[in-house]
């Protein structure tokens, strides 16, 4: 996994809806096609550094399966973070296939 | 934005760490049982799904503690930790905490002490309008006749501070200045308060003084120009107070404004209060009374000031106009100077005295700190102080520095645990500096609690009775900014090496062992030697200022010095008339020398070596050449029996006529004047002299060579005349020659004064003894103190030598244990290491005996009769320094000596 796109993928995943960790942990496991498998040592530092940052904000609440858990959600500023990474994605990603494959 | 919420993030975090530790634990504890019922549902039993979550979830201490430190100010926490780990370590070794604080406290303290005092005397800025503005007006290029006596030796004096009233007048003149005042002088006086004398200290200045400097008053109204006239105001005489004085005498009421009191029986009205921060522009003398400087004329009758040019008697201040600096105003005044001049030319004068007088140039300084007198009597000593406690401070740091090393080589296997169990070198480093930063804080704290018990000490070892020194020394930004800068310079000295060496020893202990430690032993022992060098400086200095002091006390005065005591009375407050004066001293003389035990008495008008001095300049048809500066000689006043009380022989002709004798009239001169001009003490006899303004007088007598001014200074040529037939002076002072019991003799004389005078005047006892003794209290001071610092500078080096040479014998056990097996006797052992520390003390004394002779110029000012090549005092202190060396060899010598070979081989 590229440094930095960590950010990414959490806010990407929290598009839809609010989540908890581990939930997300899932999420990105699963809509990668099992591509991507985040550590739980890196995942919860970067949720924290990410609600100090003011893009998520977290709640207490009940899980699906009854279960006290935090759940995270993008705050407007969050949702504007995340259509700037996508956008800077996009060109990174556009521009390494120009290279890399010659297109 | 963004920042600032995430910061606002961080400090609530701060606030509450346990509530972010439980959400920590509940967020891992929800993440486990998630990960527990997905193995569950992959069919795994309850326990064995828990294994496999606690498996997958890996160390939880790690990231609980990673997503802790995005919450945290991490670095922060880390320094408090460091903060708390270092003082338990520092209270855990109390020995070496004490020995570290007690050495930096010293070091600390005597810096912060003298960098106050010297910022009170030359930096501080006073408590007025923009003061700095304000500049001295002084005179320079002096005639190289001119002389002024320092410690014996005569030498050109650099500038007059003082100007003449015609002067002055023209200057304010001048639009150079907004405006221009100035002082007479500081004295003590006594004034008449609802009834009952008080001493008080007066400074006499111009109307303008308060307008140009911008105070506002604390209460009523300052001085004006309108309340400086001659002969004093149509409403009477106004005076302005202190504020301790208003709280003193007056207990702060408001009815003080308007008081009537007498100042030397001259009747004031007290119109106003100065602000309490104000105490006039000399540092170290605070007035009590403002008053104005035409009241002079009316103290005393005789003086001309206002029209007599010779007399330069206003330190004068000036306010230079806003937007002009000081450069552009000297360079206007130095051009300025001759038509200035030639204003005050003091008439009659020879061509070539004219032709220097007037090369003169006028000057001005920088008053922004106002200036003075104490400034020239204790900023070179206070210099001198500030470079021993600086080379103080240098040893104590690096004695620190030592102590460090030492225990960083001790600490060597709790370091590398450290290290092992993961820390980093730079976390351990910085901890070591966390470590030395506290101990220099805490030895700064200790070190200010010293400082301000010194400053008190220093300010009452430089007063004395007749000067009081009352001296504001706060504690300001200038001050906290040195402390600052020192506590830097000691942790960056102490700290730094110690930090590196110790994280470097234990990294490279795997593969070099030992190695480490003997660059190490060369460091240390190279500090050593910069100790003792310091120290040597030190020592020199403190024992050639004893042995100044030595001779200052031994230089023959001229008097005898065992069996007289002076008297004063201050007969004319206590209610005698100017007029009545001679009659009284005249019935007091022939009462006490009735008095049992007076074997001779006379009235003289100085008190020997409390300062007082008057000259004038004669005129001796004879020598018609002579110089304006060869004419000038001290004048003194005497009845009849001076010499023989004061133990002065007189060599030629014979003592003053008693008054109302009809005796000859005639003037006594000192034996090197007649020398001087006569060639012999009989040749003087006869010749006709004029005393300044006196008549004309002829030489009746020639009296031995007297010091009385300034022990210092070399034998005066002095006139004597007698105060029977010129009766100028007001107070005198009576001498008696006695035996027998001092108390019940001045007791008697107190009942004498009061029976004469109808009450009992303010009346100073001393002994010539006592007035030496109070007249070299700063050289005493000075060396007391040198020599204090300079001891605590060789305990330091000594301690520090005998900590070096136990490290050693602890590092080389295993050698010397191998040698001793072999067969080395003790002695051997011993004396290879005595050897060891004597040569450390040699090379220490021979760089510090480089130190020295490059510094002698520095100490040569102030010594009396005293070369600063003294070989006794040399010789002292080397041989000081070795014996200290031998001694601090002593003990790591015996242990060493003492090493069981089989008990070191075993333990390692």
């Amino acid at each position: 996994m590229l440094p930095g796109t960590l950010d990414l993928l959490i806010l990407s995943t929290l598009e839809s809806g609010s989540a908890h960790g581990y939930a997300i942990m899932e999420a990105i496991w699963s809509k990668s096609g099992e591509l991507f498998r985040v550590e739980e040592g890196a995942l919860y530092p970067a949720l924290h550094r990410l609600q100090i940052k003011g893009w998520l904000a977290a709640d207490w609440g009940i899980s699906e399966a009854n279960r006290r858990a935090k759940f995270y959600r993008l705050t407007p500023s969050g949702k504007k973070q995340l259509a700037r990474e996508q956008e800077d994605w996009r060109r990174i990603a556009l521009g390494m296939r120009r290279v890399i494959e010659g297109v | 934005m963004t920042w600032l919420v995430s910061l606002f993030q961080r400090f609530q975090s701060l606030r509450n760490r346990r509530q972010l530790d439980r959400d920590l634990e509940d967020e891992l504890g929800a993440h486990l049982a998630f990960k527990q019922s997905y193995f569950e549902k992959e069919g795994l039993s309850p326990e064995e799904a828990v294994r496999r979550a606690r498996l997958a979830v890996g160390n939880p201490t790690i990231w609980k503690e990673s997503t802790r430190e995005q919450w945290s100010f991490a670095w922060l926490e880390s320094l408090w930790q460091d903060v708390v780990f270092g003082t338990r370590i520092l209270l855990k070794d109390r020995i070496f905490t004490t020995v570290a604080l007690i050495t930096l406290a010293i070091g600390v303290g005597g810096n912060a002490a003298i960098f106050t005092l010297l910022n009170s005397l030359l930096w501080r800025g006073l408590p007025v309008r923009d003061p700095q503005q304000l500049v001295r007006i002084r005179v320079i290029h002096l005639p190289p006749t001119d002389r002024a006596w320092i410690n014996g030796r005569a030498t050109a004096p650099k500038e007059r501070r003082r100007i003449p009233f015609q002067l002055f007048e023209a200057l304010g003149k001048q639009d150079l200045f907004e405006g221009v005042f100035g002082i007479a002088g500081e004295d003590t006086a006594v004034a008449e308060i609802a009834g009952a004398p008080y001493q008080v200290r007066i400074c006499t200045v111009t109307g303008s003084y308060f307008p140009v400097l911008g105070v506002e008053p604390g209460a009523g109204r300052l001085l004006t120009p309108g309340d400086d006239v001659a002969g004093g105001p149509s409403t009477g005489w106004g005076a302005v107070i202190s504020d301790a004085m208003w709280t003193r005498l007056f207990d702060r009421r408001a009815d003080t404004i308007g008081t009537r009191i007498a100042v030397e029986r001259i009747p004031f009205k007290i119109i106003g209060v100065a602000p309490p921060r104000f105490h006039g522009v000399n540092p170290g003398v605070e007035p009590d009374m403002w008053l104005p400087v035409s009241v002079l004329e009316t103290m005393f009758p005789k003086s001309h000031w206002r029209s007599d040019v010779g007399l330069w008697m206003l330190e004068t201040v000036a306010r230079l106009k806003p937007g002009v600096g000081i450069d552009q105003a000297r360079q206007q005044i130095v051009s300025m100077s001759q038509p200035l001049l030639e204003g005050v030319k003091p008439p009659a004068l020879r061509a070539e005295d004219e032709k220097h007088f007037l090369a003169m140039k006028l000057d001005l300084v920088s008053a922004r700190s106002g200036f003075s007198y104490l400034v020239e009597i204790f900023s070179p000593a206070l210099w001198t102080l500030m470079a021993a406690v600086g080379g103080v401070l240098l040893i104590a740091a690096t004695n620190l520095t030592n102590l460090l090393l030492a225990r960083s080589t001790a600490r060597r296997q709790e370091i590398s645990v450290r290290l092992a169990l993961g820390a980093s070198p730079n976390r351990i480093r910085r901890q070591l500096l966390v470590e030395s930063t506290l101990l220099a804080a805490a030895g700064t704290g200790l070190g200010i609690i010293f400082a301000q018990w010194l400053v008190d000490a220093l300010v009452k070892a430089a007063s004395s009775a007749e000067d009081p020194i009352r001296l504001e020394a706060p504690v300001d930004w200038n001050v906290l900014v040195f402390l600052a800068i020192v506590l830097s310079a000691v942790v960056l000295i102490a700290g730094w090496a110690p930090a590196w060496s110790a994280v470097r020893g234990v990294i490279h202990e795997g593969t070099k062992a030992h190695a480490g430690s003997r660059t190490a032993t060369y460091f240390r022992s190279s500090l050593i030697v910069v100790q003792i060098a310091f120290s040597l400086v030190l020592l020199g200095g403190a024992g050639l200022l004893l042995a100044s002091l030595r001779s200052l006390l031994r230089e023959a005065t001229g008097f005898d010095t065992t069996h007289t005591v002076f008297v004063s009375p201050d007969l004319f407050n206590a209610g005698i008339s100017r007029e009545r004066m001679p009659g009284a001293y005249a019935t007091l003389l022939r009462e006490a020398r009735q008095l049992p035990g007076v074997r001779g008495a006379a009235w003289t008008m100085y008190v020997p070596f409390t300062g007082a001095l008057e000259t004038l300049t004669i005129e001796l048809p004879s020598h018609p050449e002579a110089t304006l500066n060869e004419r000038m000689v001290y004048s003194h006043q005497v009845t009849d029996g001076y010499f023989a009380s004061a133990g002065i022989p007189v060599i030629a002709g014979h003592d003053f006529a008693p008054r109302g004798s009809g005796g000859p009239k005639g003037a006594i001169v000192s034996e090197n004047l007649a020398k001087k001009f006569f060639g012999s003490p009989q040749a003087a006899l006869g010749q006709r002299l004029k005393p300044g303004n006196l008549d004309w007088t002829q030489i009746v007598g020639v009296a031995a060579d007297a010091k009385f001014q300034n022990i210092r200074e070399p034998d005066p040529f002095t006139v004597y005349t007698s105060y029977w037939e010129q009766q100028t002076t007001l107070g005198m002072a009576l001498v008696l020659n006695y035996s027998g019991p001092r108390e019940p003799l001045v007791s008697a004389l107190r009942i004498l004064f009061e029976k004469e005078a109808g009450r009992s005047p303010f009346t100073q006892v001393s002994t010539l003894p006592e007035n030496i003794a109070s007249s070299v209290a700063t050289e005493r001071t000075l060396a007391a103190l040198l020599t204090a610092f300079a001891v605590f500078a060789l305990v330091i080096a000594a301690t520090g030598l005998a900590g070096l040479l136990s490290y050693t014998v602890q590092v080389k056990r295993r050698e010397i244990g191998i040698r001793i097996a072999l067969g080395a006797t003790p002695g051997l052992i011993a004396g290879q290491l005595h050897r060891y520390c004597l040569r450390l003390a040699v090379v220490g004394i021979a760089s510090g005996g480089l130190l020295s002779f490059w510094l002698r110029r520095a100490i040569e000012t102030y010594l009396f009769r005293t070369d600063p090549g003294d070989w006794i005092v040399w010789l002292s202190v080397c041989a000081l320094i070795l014996l200290c060396a031998v001694g601090a060899g002593a003990i790591p010598a015996r242990r060493a000596a003492r090493l069981d070979p089989m008990r070191v081989l075993r333990l390692d």
